[in-house]
């Protein structure tokens, strides 16, 4: 089986939609977690709370990977059979998963920002944990948007006929 | 949907029954006290607890017991770690001990006391110990390189005209630096210890007190200096064994210091209770000293709920006779605490409110108007029958173990009632455990039309808006503000109508639809600009200001378009259960065994998924009210209700009745 170049673009797609938001959410969560040490290092039962911050910045990875087995599954890779795509139908897959994949790198590292600074109050005011949540999940908002974004176009925008 | 009524309540007693007035109040916990300064001529005025002397006196005596009991607590942490599971952090895991064992607690204060003399005893041995241990141990390490040499450590302190030192030489530069002193100093002699492939080679120098110096220098030229040895007695061999000896008789006595401190661990249940029994104690000694009072009689006034008096009054008159209680409602310049009231259904979802914030004392709670859109939302969100079973089930199993109160004990039952939104949402549109059993959708599935899904969720957030709207019209009609009412809310309707109207007809290509539309929402427009400029005299400020809050149009427009985040988070928990339940189907082609890994990556697969969007689910249902809903009407800046209550930190107390 020959490759085409719109197979690799295809690849090309999946491996960002994996690589940017995953990058993203690598470093969310890890400002968050370290920073959350330093809470529970303090007080052991806050461990709970601070997860919970941590996972939020979390979801962009998820979204991207969500992307990506959605793109692997047009093209064919769980069925065995890989599409031979055309160029344009490459690029066509790039173009559908920028969204997450800018969106979620940035926002994620962001997100991050805003949870790690809402350990303060995990650390100080426990009972006033939704509010930071809330903060948290503003910046969150554009991911999802970029998230439905790209989700449609690739459930609905893609189809590949691949090279005969 | 309502702020419950706050009454302001006085009591006025004699001193005599302070102490038991206040026991009451605490009992009964249904009153936020609140400071009262009173300035009177005729009567001289005391803190309670100067004129109720017995009070005072052991209000001291208190806080040091609490003292000990806390470094007993800390002493068993050190031992024991109580580890507090996930869910027990967020709804606070206490120790459950009956109503009236816990009143009994009074008698046994002494016993806390031993306890923690006990472990103030152990924890000096411990530490004592632990200094040795850690002396001997630096000894040790100086000794223990030269356990080969058979001289009495004594005796290498050397003679009137010759000197001994010792000197750790690294094995590398041995045969040079040995030349070197060879050279440099002939007549000293030097005993090599064993060197048996260490990175130092110990020697012993003897030399003539004169030559010491050339020694010294020849070897400080390559920063080796004298070695020092403790003082002990005999040979280093000896000591090291006496050390040795030493430190396995402390390893012994830390042993049973250890066992011993175990041994109280039985005991930390009663040292918790009589810290919460002792703190409730003084809670209420600290507010004593708080009152005002004459020489015979105190006041002492807060806030209750107005449903809650009854309780009060039964409370207190079935106990004390002589005592006056008025009753009135807050004045204008005070500020009293609020506290949501709702019916039991919408009371889970005053969580929802509770975590934003409370209302302003006066206005709107919005909990209960919030309820339906959170119920849906949620559903939606999480979109999955299969989980909602399991997310109920979990938070029911939660509220039956753990005995939680408050805000935690509203969010595990709107969590509970939330389920069951997510089962009629997975019903609705096919989705139990994504596609794992193939049940068909009795609406439609958003994976097949999520188009259909969008103007769902869109005509949601429409109609949210229109309510939100709509409860800032009543409030404004309620407040006398007929004119807010109509202009700034009221022209809105037609104007958003209107723009809805012209968007169908063109959508469905219905000329007649988009006339109406056309003019209604011109009217609307219209309206909006003569009457959103009112408050400047100046006409043409006055039209300019009424165009510019058309723009708020986008304000709105934004706010609906918002709700897409339903159909995202619903789609990607669908999505994501179906790439489990299909990578975990791929496992049936492995013969006989096939199914085992199926079932453990279903199992993970799917308890990951619910996690993390339940977290999300919750977080974008609660963000849609509080940005998009709330945003309408609600008026911040309330004071959450703390009623004076039996406040524990590490006891829950049971009711007569509760097991």
């Amino acid at each position: 089986m020959s490759i085409t170049v719109g197979m690799i673009l295809g690849f090309f797609a999946v491996a960002i939609s994996f690589i940017l938001p995953g990058i993203g959410s690598a470093i969310g969560t890890a400002l968050v977690g370290s920073a959350g040490s330093g809470v529970v290092t303090e007080d052991p039962d806050k461990f709970g709370q601070v997860l919970l911050l941590q996972v939020l910045p979390g979801t962009q990875g998820i979204y991207g990977a969500l992307t990506g087995f959605l793109l692997m599954m047009k093209m064919g890779v769980f069925a065995g059979n890989i599409i031979r795509l055309t160029t344009a139908e490459g690029w066509l897959a790039i173009a559908a998963a920028m969204p997450i994949a800018i969106v979620g790198l940035i926002s994620a590292v962001i997100q991050g920002r805003v949870a790690a600074a809402g350990l303060g109050v995990v650390a100080k005011r426990p009972e006033e944990l939704g509010k930071p949540l809330v903060f948290a999940a503003m910046v969150e908002t554009y991911a999802v948007l970029a998230f439905l974004a790209t989700l449609l176009l690739v459930l609905f925008g893609i189809e590949f006929g691949g090279v005969a | 949907m309502a702020i419950a009524k706050m009454k302001k309540v006085s009591l006025v007693a004699p001193v005599s029954s302070a102490d038991g007035i206040i026991q009451v109040l605490q009992d009964v916990g249904v009153v936020e006290i609140e400071k009262t300064e009173v300035e009177s001529e005729e009567y001289s005025l005391y803190d309670l607890s100067e004129v109720a002397p017995d009070l005072d006196k052991r209000q001291e005596e208190l806080s040091r017991t609490l003292m000990e009991l806390e470094f007993c607590i800390d002493f068993f942490n050190k031992f024991e770690w109580i580890k507090k599971n996930i869910v027990q952090q967020f709804a606070g895991g206490k120790v459950y001990l009956p109503n009236s064992t816990f009143d009994d607690l009074g008698s046994r204060v002494e016993e806390g006391h031993k306890i923690y003399e006990e472990c103030r005893r152990i924890d000096e041995g411990l530490s004592k110990r632990s200094n040795e241990e850690s002396l001997l141990l630096d000894k040790y390490d100086q000794l223990i390189k030269w356990e080969w040499l058979d001289i009495p450590v004594p005796e290498l302190a050397g003679t009137r005209r010759t000197s001994v030192d010792l000197y750790q030489i690294p094995s590398r530069f041995y045969e040079i630096i040995m030349t070197e002193l060879g050279e440099s100093c002939p007549r000293a002699h030097f005993i090599p210890g064993p060197s048996s492939g260490a990175r130092y080679i110990p020697i012993v120098a003897f030399c003539l007190s004169e030559d010491r110096d050339k020694v010294r220098q020849v070897l400080s030229a390559r920063s080796i200096l004298p070695e020092l040895l403790p003082e002990v007695q005999g040979t280093p061999a000896d000591a090291v064994r006496i050390i040795e000896d030493r430190l396995s008789e402390i390893d012994e006595e830390v042993q049973e210091l250890t066992g011993q401190a175990k041994g109280l661990l039985d005991e930390r249940i009663k040292i918790y209770s009589i810290y919460d029994y002792l703190s409730l104690a003084l809670d209420r000694k600290t507010l004593a000293s708080e009152c005002p009072a004459t020489r015979t009689a105190f006041l002492v006034e807060g806030w209750a709920r107005e449903d809650s008096l009854p309780e009060l009054n039964e409370a207190v008159r079935s106990q004390y006779d002589l005592v006056h209680i008025e009753i009135r409602d807050p004045s204008d310049d005070e500020n009293p605490p609020v506290s949501l009231d709702n019916p039991p259904l919408a009371t889970p979802f005053e969580s929802v409110t509770e975590v934003y914030g409370m209302p302003k004392p006066g206005t709107i709670d919005p909990s209960f108007s919030a309820m339906p859109f959170f119920f849906l939302y949620f559903g939606m969100a999480l979109g999955d029958a299969g989980y909602g079973i399991i997310l109920s089930i979990v938070c029911l199993l939660l509220l039956k173990r753990i005995k939680m109160a408050g805000t935690a004990k509203k969010l595990f039952t709107m969590m509970t009632i939330c389920g069951a939104a997510c089962v009629l949402v997975g019903a609705l549109t096919g989705s139990w455990f994504g596609d794992l059993f193939g049940i068909a959708p009795i609406w439609f599935s958003p994976l097949d039309d999520p188009l259909l899904m969008l103007v769902v969720s869109f005509a949601l957030g429409l109609i949210q808006l229109y309510v939100g709207l709509g409860i800032k019209l009543y409030y404004n009609v309620k407040q006398g503000n007929l004119k807010e009412a109509i202009f700034d809310q009221g022209l809105w309707y037609p104007f958003l109508t209107g723009f809805l109207l012209l968007l169908g007809g063109s959508v469905l290509a219905n000329p007649a639809m988009s006339k109406v539309g056309k003019w209604m929402a011109l009217g609307g427009a219209i309206g909006l600009v003569l009457t959103q400029g009112r408050e400047h005299k100046n006409i043409i400020r006055r039209l300019g200001s009424g165009i510019l809050s058309l723009y708020d149009l986008t304000g709105y427009v934004s706010d609906v378009l918002s709700y897409s985040r339903l159909l995202a988070l619903g789609l990607a928990s669908s999505v994501i259960a179906i790439v489990v339940n299909d990578m975990a189907k791929r496992f049936l082609t492995i013969r006989f065994v096939g199914w085992i890994p199926m079932l453990v990556v279903l199992v993970i697969g799917h308890v990951f998924n619910l996690a993390i969007n339940v977290v999300g689910s919750y977080v974008h249902s609660s963000r849609l009210q509080y940005v998009e809903f709330y945003g309408k009407f609600f008026e911040g800046g309330g004071r959450r209700f703390r009623p004076f209550t039996k406040k524990t930190k590490y006891i829950e107390i049971l009711e007569e009745g509760e097991a």
